[in-house]
């Protein structure tokens, strides 16, 4: 890929409408032929997510709305399809809302089915019975019965219920009495499945998936489900579904789980038979056409693609989130890509795994489609997040450059390494050694145990040295001094508060000695508060008790005073410090 | 539509919208979704409350999200679910022992096997440091899920364990599931090349390359093996891209730097491999290395301070005693010398280096009889090998002249010339020593790198 090639797009922007404000969900935006006249029309689903959550249908001719009816709920999917080969050949449009597909005909709604309501246990129909009977039981024990049943596993009418003040609740009753109870099952994904031949215009059905892991083809000229399956023999949620194949013949349906697993459901199965499980969620699923790959999104950044058989075949990584897939079949190139769009509103088309494409997008886009748009054959509609419609045009000579060798990514230039020059000082330094490497090495050696004996020198003298005494859990040091020859000395403690944050309170002082020794000005003293980084010193006045019996080398085991910090309704004292005295000069006793 | 009461609707009905948007990232909307519904089902809501849970812990408020957890599984004891989230959130916060149980109570609840729970279980018990535990269930992970992460489990418990036979088994059945893993193809090259399968280890390395232009760990692999076989210009060129993703390995800028000493640009080398070492100061093949390159430029002095450290932090290992008397031997300190000579033939195995430099010492000494008993060890060690270098060869001759002669005349003024002499071909033996040590030396950086890679993960 050259750069200038890179330089002109391939697409023409044919509209953009910033102010359109639409929310549209993937899977709720399609191009089809509904009014059969051959010009095909932009359909999609606008939701309100405000306060009250509504829905819309809306059919663009071009640029222009031309139907827009509400709808009931929250739509999950959005599909046409074609259900009899009368001419004018004209799709219908099914919109996924709750439980129930709604068929739209010309714009104009045409049926609805149901999906068949779940079991209902007996308990709870039980307790409706009760409840519809009025009896003179008050209705609080009734409904307590209901408690006992996961909450998971009830109708919707009894965990409106369940949340009900007790007041509400008798209205509520008389409101559902002669309503039959029924236990709905939401739909949340579903697609389309060709009848007996694979051509675009030719009959097909829908297929429903529901929250609770049911799968129904339906009959789409009666409306009668056709074949039913379980989606899973585990725990799983169907998220998206995607079909290939003819129901006559053979099918393949691949049913993307919330659980992260993919399922597979063929012709005939009763049960869903699990093909592989992601590591992240599964954001959206791609059956590609032909060679039956599947690609999966997934939450981490990853596009990812699986074989048939479930055996993962390559994995690229994304700059950022995907938000959406869409598959862009170019038959007059033969040619399936897949448009990625990711989070920051860009757009990339890879083929299998090589990007060959990136399309700005004016911000994320939230679901992307691609087909025949009015008479243009290849459009792509892009609706944003920020609610931006945007039609592109892919121009007739784009052809993506596949038959050129694309590098698939530039290699890494080979940068010389970052080596520091050689200095003077070290080549000096180098030739210096290699001239006398004795006499160096010995006078290293030399230095070397003399550094040593000073070190251990030090440490012998820091270990003998009492002035300093620190406690670092506290962060208190202590140093002592001691002025005067004696027998009158001057005892300066000096406390310093090494915390920064934490002022120092509830301490005190408490001096110990032999009080045949010595006698003190004070034994015992309350320390005030000591602010962060502060120091507090305290003069303690100390006489030597000159004691003529005792002979001068016994008293000079005794000349120490320690020294306690302790703080109030704490047993082990804070700080513990022994201060040798100096023996008084006689000489200056006499004196 | 027909009928005029609208029956509610079930509390499910918005869960596709509550995944949708939490997959395509709206984490806002998704929130705003989910308070709404959480309200509106008067905090019944379990699947609100499931995914509320995800969106907490991916933003690391492990303890919210394991209350959200603990809510659903309050909603509905019936979900394995619920639980293993549960014990997720557990095991993020180190409680490996409560997380365990809870994966074992998912176990027993969930109706089918699950590989995750398994998965899960094994990572629970190595947390705990129980290995054999560890291994049952991570092997039944494998079994049932094929998943990458289960087979990398397994592989760091054989490799803790030790069997690395098994672990390469291990990893080509990785392979097999998984073919387009860059790290699973880095991991399994480098286990071959642990186990000197140098071919295997070639093909996984260059495919994880070829994948990834840019894996420095597979980049380093390859350089590696082509160091081994003396191509350092293929070698540097691999080495520089990978640096340039990872300018923090030793093992790269250690690889650089004998590569640089191979091509014989000592100062190159010396900067690599201080740059090495100052990342990694008490790294003792670093030392070693450096040493080694000092010895050969006629430095040894600082080679002795730096082969000291090395000595001193690996003192269980030949090379860096062999090393280290060579430096003493080039300080004229025979005796020293001759001790750590010594020292070294015991944690080595008929390593014909030491033995001549020990009966060069010996004989520098002066003690002729024990040079001889030691140049015998030599020659009975070295009979049956066929494979001897001719360098060796040659020393040991004339080593063995030198020594007939002075035991015939035994004269002062003829030892010291021949001290002279021999401290020349002692050189050229150290060199070449070096060079042989390169070799091994990029093994042992191997091995460092892959250790490197474990506390990675770790």
């Amino acid at each position: 890929m050259s750069k200038t090639e890179l330089n002109t797009s391939r697409w023409l922007e044919a509209h953009s409408d910033r102010s359109a404000g639409l929310t549209t969900l993937p899977k709720n935006l399609l191009l089809a032929n509904v009014c059969g006249d051959g010009d095909y029309r932009l359909v999609l689903v606008d939701v309100n997510f405000n306060e009250d959550v509504s829905a819309r249908l809306k059919v663009y001719k071009g640029t222009m709305l031309c139907s827009d009816q509400s709808l009931p709920d929250v739509p999950c999917a959005l599909i046409s399809f074609y259900v009899d080969n009368i001419q004018p050949k004209l799709p219908v449009l099914g919109v996924a809302c709750g439980s129930d597909l709604l068929i739209y005909k010309n714009n104009k709604p045409f049926y609805k089915f149901s999906v068949p309501p779940l079991p209902i246990s007996a308990l709870e129909e039980d307790v409706w019975q009760k409840l519809c009977l009025a009896t003179d039981e008050p209705y609080e024990k009734i409904v307590e019965a209901l408690e006992s049943i996961p909450f998971s596993e009830l109708s919707g009418r009894s965990q409106m219920l369940l949340t009900l003040p007790p007041s509400d609740i008798e209205n509520y009753v008389y409101k559902y009495q002669n309503v039959e109870l029924r236990r709905t099952c939401p739909i949340t994904c579903m697609t389309t499945l060709y009848r007996n031949s694979e051509e675009s215009t030719s009959i097909s059905y829908p297929v429903l998936a529901t929250e609770f892991g049911q799968l129904y083809i339906l009959d789409s000229q009666t409306f009668t489900i056709l074949h039913e399956a379980r989606v899973s023999n585990t725990k799983a949620t169907p998220s998206i579904v995607v079909a290939a194949g003819r129901y006559e013949v053979e099918f393949r349906i691949l049913v993307a789980c919330r659980e992260r697993y993919v399922t597979l459901i063929r012709k005939n199965w009763l049960e869903g038979k699990n093909l592989l499980q992601t590591t992240a969620s599964i954001v959206d699923m791609i059956l590609m056409p032909g060679d039956k790959f599947v690609c999966i999104a997934t939450s981490d950044k990853m596009l990812n693609c699986y074989s048939r058989r479930g055996n993962k075949l390559w994995t690229v990584e994304m700059a950022q989130t995907i938000t959406c897939l869409s598959l862009l079949s170019l038959q007059h190139l033969s040619l399936s890509l897949i448009a990625v769009g990711m989070q920051g509103g860009s757009i990339q088309l890879y083929h299998s795994r090589h990007p060959v494409d990136y399309i700005p997008a004016p911000d994320t886009p939230s679901a992307i489609t691609f087909g025949r748009m009015g008479q243009e054959e290849h459009v792509m509609v892009i609706i944003t997040l920020g609610g931006t419609m945007n039609f592109k045009i892919l121009k007739r000579t784009a052809d993506f450059g596949l038959n050129q060798d694309t590098g698939i990514s530039p290699t890494i230039q080979s940068k010389p390494l970052p080596l520091p020059k050689r200095s003077k000082l070290f080549l000096e330094q180098s030739l210096r050694e290699k001239q006398n490497p004795m006499d160096m090495h010995q006078s290293f050696q030399q230095d070397l145990i003399r550094l040593r004996l000073t070190s251990a020198r030090t440490l012998l003298q820091i270990n003998s040295d009492q002035s300093g005494i620190g406690n670092t859990k506290e962060q208190i040091k202590l140093s002592a001094q001691v002025l005067g020859l004696g027998p009158k000395f001057t005892l300066i403690l000096t406390l310093e508060n090494m915390n920064p944050e934490k002022a120092l309170i509830q301490l005190s002082a408490i001096f110990h000695c032999n009080p045949e020794n010595y006698q003190l000005s004070l034994y015992v003293l309350p320390i005030p508060l000591i602010p962060p980084g502060l120091t507090y010193k305290i003069h303690n006045r100390v006489v030597e008790c000159i004691n003529e019996n005792l002979p001068r080398d016994e008293t000079q085991g005794n000349n120490t005073i320690r020294v306690f910090i302790v703080r109030r309704e704490q047993i082990q004292p804070v700080l513990a410090a022994t201060i040798n005295m100096p023996p008084t000069d006689p000489l200056a006793f006499t004196m | 539509m027909g009928t005029a009461i609208f029956e509610p609707s079930p509390l499910e009905q918005l869960n596709w919208l509550i995944h949708l948007q939490y997959v395509r990232g709206e984490v806002t909307k998704c929130k705003e979704l989910i308070r709404r519904q959480i309200k509106k089902s008067n905090g019944k809501h379990e699947y609100a409350f499931f995914k509320q849970g995800v969106m907490l812990r991916e933003d690391d408020k492990i303890q919210e999200a394991l209350e959200s957890f603990q809510m659903c599984h309050r909603l509905n004891c019936d979900n394995a679910d619920n639980i293993k989230e549960v014990a997720k959130c557990l095991f993020l916060l180190r409680k490996y022992r409560i997380a365990l149980e809870a994966y074992l109570e998912a176990e027993r609840i969930s109706t089918k096997p699950d590989w995750e729970i398994y998965q899960n279980i094994g990572q629970c018990w190595v947390s705990l440091g129980e290995n054999a535990k560890a291994k049952e269930y991570t092997k039944k992970a494998v079994q049932l899920g094929k998943q990458e992460c289960s087979y990398a489990l397994l592989i760091k418990i054989l490799i803790s364990e030790g069997d690395l036979q098994a672990a390469i088994t291990v990893s080509n059945a990785a392979l097999e599931a998984c073919p387009d893993s860059t790290v699973m193809l880095t991991e399994s090259g480098l286990l071959h090349l642990k186990v000197g399968q140098i071919q295997p280890a070639f093909q996984c390395l260059s495919s994880a390359v070829a994948l990834n232009p840019s894996c420095s760990a597979a980049l380093l692999g390859i350089g590696c093996i082509t160091q081994a076989h003396e191509e350092y210009e293929v070698a540097l060129s691999k080495y520089k891209i990978a640096v340039q993703i990872n300018p923090d390995s030793i093992a790269l800028w250690n690889n650089i730097g004998m590569c640089f000493f191979a091509k014989q640009k000592y100062i190159a080398a010396i900067s690599c491999l201080k740059r090495a070492l100052w990342i990694s100061p008490l790294n003792w093949k670093v030392l070693l290395n450096l040493g080694l390159v000092h010895l050969s430029t006629n430095q040894p002095a600082s080679a002795f301070n730096f082969l000291c450290a090395a000595v001193n932090l690996r003192p269980d290992a030949a090379l860096p005693f062999l090393a280290l008397g060579c430096a003493l031997f080039e300080l004229k300190d025979p005796e020293n010398s001759l001790k750590a000579f010594q020292q070294a033939e015991l944690f080595s195995k008929n390593d014909y280096g030491i033995m001549l430099n020990s009966t060069l010492a010996l004989l520098t000494i002066g003690q002729h009889e024990q040079a001889l008993i030691a140049l015998e060890k030599f020659k009975k060690a070295s009979e049956n090998d066929g494979q001897l270098d001719k360098q060796v060869i040659d020393f040991s001759h004339k080593l063995e002249n030198k020594l007939k002669k002075l035991m015939g005349k035994n004269e002062l003024e003829e030892l010291s010339e021949s001290l002279l002499e021999n401290s020349e071909v002692t050189n050229t033996k150290q060199n070449n020593d070096g060079e042989e040590d390169n070799v091994d030396i990029n093994k042992n950086s191997e091995n460092v790198n892959v250790r490197n890679l474990q506390s990675d993960e770790v």
